[in-house]
C-alpha cells in the first residue's frame, strides 16, 4: 500500500513539474503556427516558390540516391 | 505592291509617311499582343486562384508545391516514393483488413457458438428433457 501511495505521489511529481513545461510548449508551438499562417498568407508567391524548390531537391536527391 | 508604288511615285514624304504607318501599325500590334497576354494571364489567376486558396489551406498548398517540386525533380521512378506509396496504400487498406477481420471473427464466433446471439448476451442453455 504504501509502495503505491508513492508511486502516486510521485506521478503526480511528475505531472506538476512535467504540466507548465507542456503547457509552454503548446503555447509556442501554437504561436509558431500563427506566425507561418500568417507569413504564407501575406507572401503566397515566396512560400510557394520555396515549397517547389524545396520539393525539387528533395525530388533529385532522392532519384540520384537510389 | 501598289503602295510601294504609290510612294515612289509621290516622293520622300509619302515614304516616310508609309514608315510611319507601318510603324504604327507594328506598335498597335505589340499593344494588342500585350494586352492579350495580360488578359489571359488574368484569366489564368484567376482560374487558378493560388491566392485563394493559399488564403484557405496555406498548408495544403504547400504540400502541393512540395509534390509538384519533387515531380519535376525526378522523384516520381525513386525507391523513396514506391516506399512512400507502399505505406499510403497499407494506411488506406488498413480501415478495410479491420473490417474484414471483424467479419470473419464473428463468422468464426457464430460458427462455433452455433448462435446467432453475437454481440447479445447469450440465452441460457435449457436443461435436457428427461423422459
Amino acid at each position: 500500500m504504501e509502495t503505491s501511495q508513492q508511486i502516486t505521489d510521485k506521478a503526480r511529481e511528475l505531472q506538476a513539474r512535467i504540466a507548465p513545461q507542456l503547457d509552454e510548449a503548446r503555447r509556442n508551438l501554437s504561436d509558431l503556427n500563427s506566425r507561418v499562417m500568417t507569413y504564407i498568407r501575406q507572401n503566397p508567391g515566396t512560400s510557394l516558390l520555396a515549397a517547389v524548390a524545396a520539393g525539387f531537391l528533395i525530388g533529385k536527391i532522392a532519384s540520384r540516391r537510389w | 505592291m501598289p503602295e510601294t508604288t504609290q510612294t515612289k511615285g509621290v516622293g520622300n514624304g509619302a515614304d516616310h509617311r508609309g514608315i510611319g504607318e507601318r510603324v504604327e501599325h507594328i506598335n498597335q500590334s505589340a499593344h494588342e499582343l500585350w494586352s492579350e497576354a495580360q488578359g489571359a494571364v488574368t484569366h489564368l489567376k484567376e482560374t487558378l486562384d493560388l491566392q485563394g486558396r493559399v488564403e484557405r489551406n496555406p498548408y495544403g498548398m504547400i504540400l502541393a508545391a512540395v509534390g509538384v517540386g519533387y515531380l519535376l525533380g525526378g522523384g516520381l521512378f525513386s525507391r523513396l516514393t514506391g516506399n512512400l506509396v507502399r505505406l499510403g496504400l497499407k494506411v488506406a487498406a488498413l480501415p478495410y483488413v479491420k473490417e474484414e477481420l471483424l467479419h470473419l471473427a464473428k463468422g468464426a464466433i457464430k460458427n462455433a457458438g452455433g448462435g446467432e446471439h453475437v454481440g447479445q448476451v447469450a440465452a441460457p442453455a435449457e436443461p435436457p428433457k428427461t423422459v
